[in-house]
C-alpha cells in the first residue's frame, strides 16, 4: 500500500456516517509524546532525528502496528504525495514541510495515523466521521499504552507528558471536531459562536488546522488547555456540552432559514448545483463555497440527487494534490481549475 | 496632561463618555480607569494597565538575566525558547522551572498539576473515574430531590466502583514495566 493507492477513495472520516454527521464532519483526538534520552526536534541533529525515527518505528512495529497498516517515509516521497497526506488529514502541514527523517504509520481505513518526528517525537491521532469522541479516546488510549510498553515516554509527576511546546504539556491531548456551519454563516450568527468558543478557551480554525481560514464553512473546534484536566473531562466537555450546543445553534439557524427564507435557501442550493455541474474552470475556494451550499441542501433534505458521503468525497477530490494525482502530473493553478471543473462535471452533471 | 477624573480629581481621565440627555443635550463625563470601574461603567480589568506595565518594567532586568539561562543538557537558552516558542529537551522543564511556570499557568487556565493518565496506566482506571464522577453527580441530585431509595442504591453502586478502582490503581504498574518514577 502506498500513497498512490489512497487517492481513489476516501478515508473513514469523510464517509458522512456517525452521530450528528449532518453537521459534525469528523472527530479527531491526538496525543503528543516524546521519548526520553533525546532532545525535542528543534534541537535534534539529523542523526538524532534518524535515531528517533528508527526507535519509534521499531516501537510501533513491536506494539503490533504494521499488520493492518502501512508506513510512509515522508522524507523520501514527492511534494505532491506529501500534500495528498495533508489533504487526507493523515499528517500535518508542519510535518509535510519539515526536514529530516520523519514518517507516518496509517491504518488501512485511515482512522489511525501515528506521526513520527512532527513537532513532537510522536503524535498519535485517531480520526472518525461524526461525533464519537468516547470511542476514539478508548482507541487512542489503548494505542498509547501499547506504544508505552515498548518505549519510555518523557513524563513528569507534576507536569505530565512533556512536550516541545508548553501549550501541549500535561495530557498532550488535543480534541478537534470539524463542523459544517453554513446556516450560522448565512444568518451572521457565526461570530457569536466564535466569541463564545474563545471565552471557553477553545481554538477555532479552518479545514486544514492552524492558520487556515474557514473555507467551505468548515470550522474545527479544539481544546487549548491540556494541563490540570483529565482526558475524560476534556472529552466529556466536548461531547456533552460544547459540540451539541453548537450543533443546536446550527440546526436552529437552518430551521429559521427554511421557515423564513425558503426560496432564497433553495436558490442558493440549486445555483450551487448549477455552477458545479456546468462550469468550465473552478478555483478551489469557490468550489468549496458552492459545495458547502450543496451539502447544506442535502443534509436539510432539500436536495436529493446526491448523498452526504458523495459531497464529502468531492470536498477531498477537488483538492490540488488529489487533482494532480488523478491527472498523473504536476498542474499549474489554471490547469487545476480546468481539471477541477471537468471532474465535477463528470461526478455531478449530465453535460460532459 | 489631559483631563482629570471628575470623580477622584487625581488621576488622568482615560474613560470619556458622552450622555445624551432627555432634551438632546450632550453631557460629557470623564473618569479614570479605577473610578470608571467603581461606577460600573467599565469592567475592572484584573490589573490596571499601569501596574501591569510597572511590573513588566521591573521584570526587565530579571528577564534579561533569565534570557541567558541555558539548559546544560540541550544548550538552549531561555531567550531562544521565548523567540521560537519551542523547548529544546524534556529537561528544560526542570532547568527553566520557575521561569516557565507562569507561562504554563497562563496557557492552562491557571493550572500547574497534571491530572490525566500516566504511562502504562490502562484505560480501565480512566473509565472508572468517569463512571464514579457521574454517579456522584446523580447521587447529589437524588439527595437534593429527596429520592432516598435511589440515593441508597447509587451509594452502594458507588462504593462498589470505588473499591474496584482502588484495586486497579494499586495493581498498577503491572508486569514490572517501569515507565514511571521519573521526575
Amino acid at each position: 500500500m502506498s500513497v498512490d493507492d489512497l487517492t481513489g477513495h476516501v478515508g473513514e472520516w469523510l464517509r458522512g456516517t456517525g452521530p450528528m454527521s449532518d453537521i459534525v464532519i469528523s472527530s479527531r483526538i491526538r496525543l503528543a509524546r516524546n521519548i526520553v534520552g533525546y532532545p525535542f526536534l528543534s534541537r535534534a541533529s539529523g542523526d538524532e532525528k534518524r535515531e528517533i525515527y528508527r526507535a519509534l518505528g521499531d516501537a510501533l512495529s513491536g506494539a503490533g502496528f504494521g499488520s493492518n497498516s502501512f508506513f510512509v517515509d515522508i522524507e523520501n516521497i514527492s511534494d505532491v504525495d506529501r500534500q495528498v497526506l495533508v489533504e487526507r488529514h493523515l499528517i500535518s502541514r508542519q510535518q509535510a514541510e519539515a526536514e529530516g527523517s520523519r514518517g507516518v504509520s496509517v491504518s488501512m481505513n485511515e482512522t489511525h495515523a501515528l506521526m513520527i518526528n512532527e513537532e513532537d517525537h510522536l503524535r498519535m491521532q485517531v480520526l472518525k466521521s461524526g461525533l464519537q469522541l468516547e470511542s476514539l479516546w478508548n482507541e487512542i488510549s489503548i494505542i498509547d499504552d501499547r506504544v508505552a510498553s515498548e518505549i519510555e515516554f518523557a513524563f513528569d509527576e507534576r507536569l505530565g507528558y512533556l512536550t516541545a511546546c508548553p501549550t501541549n504539556v500535561g495530557t498532550g491531548l488535543r480534541v478537534s471536531v470539524m463542523l459544517h456551519l453554513p446556516a450560522l454563516k448565512i444568518t451572521g450568527e457565526i461570530e457569536k459562536v466564535m466569541r463564545a468558543a474563545k471565552d471557553l478557551k477553545l481554538a477555532v480554525r479552518g479545514l486544514f488546522g492552524e492558520g487556515t481560514d474557514a473555507i467551505g464553512d468548515f470550522y474545527q473546534v479544539s481544546n487549548q488547555v491540556t494541563l490540570g484536566v483529565s482526558e475524560e473531562e476534556i472529552i466529556e466537555a466536548f461531547s456533552g456540552q460544547i459540540i451539541p450546543q453548537i450543533v443546536d445553534y446550527e440546526r436552529a439557524a437552518r430551521e429559521a432559514l427554511s421557515d423564513q427564507r425558503s426560496v432564497q435557501l433553495d436558490d442558493k442550493v440549486w445555483r450551487a448545483y448549477g455552477i458545479l455541474e456546468n462550469a468550465r474552470a473552478m478555483a478551489s475556494e469557490e468550489t468549496m463555497f458552492f459545495l458547502s451550499h450543496l451539502r447544506m441542501g442535502v443534509s436539510m433534505g432539500r436536495f436529493d440527487q446526491l448523498d452526504i458521503g458523495t459531497i464529502n468525497e468531492l470536498f477531498l477530490q477537488i483538492q490540488p494534490a488529489h487533482l494532480q494525482k488523478r491527472s498523473g502530473g504536476k498542474l499549474s493553478g489554471e490547469q487545476r481549475s480546468v481539471a477541477r471543473a471537468q471532474y465535477l462535471r463528470q461526478r455531478l452533471g449530465h453535460n460532459n | 496632561m489631559g483631563i482629570l477624573c471628575q470623580c477622584c480629581n487625581q488621576a488622568n481621565a482615560t474613560v470619556h463618555l458622552t450622555d445624551i440627555q432627555a432634551g438632546g443635550e450632550p453631557v460629557e463625563r470623564h473618569y479614570c480607569e479605577e473610578c470608571a470601574a467603581q461606577e460600573g461603567i467599565t469592567m475592572k480589568p484584573h490589573e490596571p494597565i499601569n501596574t501591569m506595565i510597572e511590573k513588566f518594567v521591573k521584570m526587565v532586568p530579571a528577564m534579561r538575566d533569565a534570557a541567558q539561562l541555558t539548559c546544560p543538557n540541550c544548550g538552549i537558552s531561555f531567550g531562544e525558547f521565548r523567540a521560537q516558542g519551542l523547548l529544546g529537551c524534556p529537561e528544560d522543564y526542570s532547568e527553566f522551572g520557575e521561569l516557565l511556570m507562569p507561562l504554563i499557568r497562563r496557557a492552562h487556565d491557571d493550572c500547574d498539576q497534571h491530572r490525566g493518565k500516566r504511562p502504562g496506566q490502562t484505560n480501565d482506571v480512566g473509565k472508572l473515574r468517569v463512571q464514579i464522577r457521574s454517579l456522584e453527580r446523580e447521587l447529589e441530585d437524588a439527595v437534593a430531590n429527596e429520592e432516598f431509595e435511589e440515593a441508597v442504591r447509587l451509594r452502594d453502586q458507588l462504593s462498589k466502583l470505588k473499591s474496584t478502582g482502588d484495586s486497579l490503581e494499586t495493581s498498577k504498574p503491572s508486569d514490572g514495566e517501569s515507565t514511571e518514577d521519573r521526575a
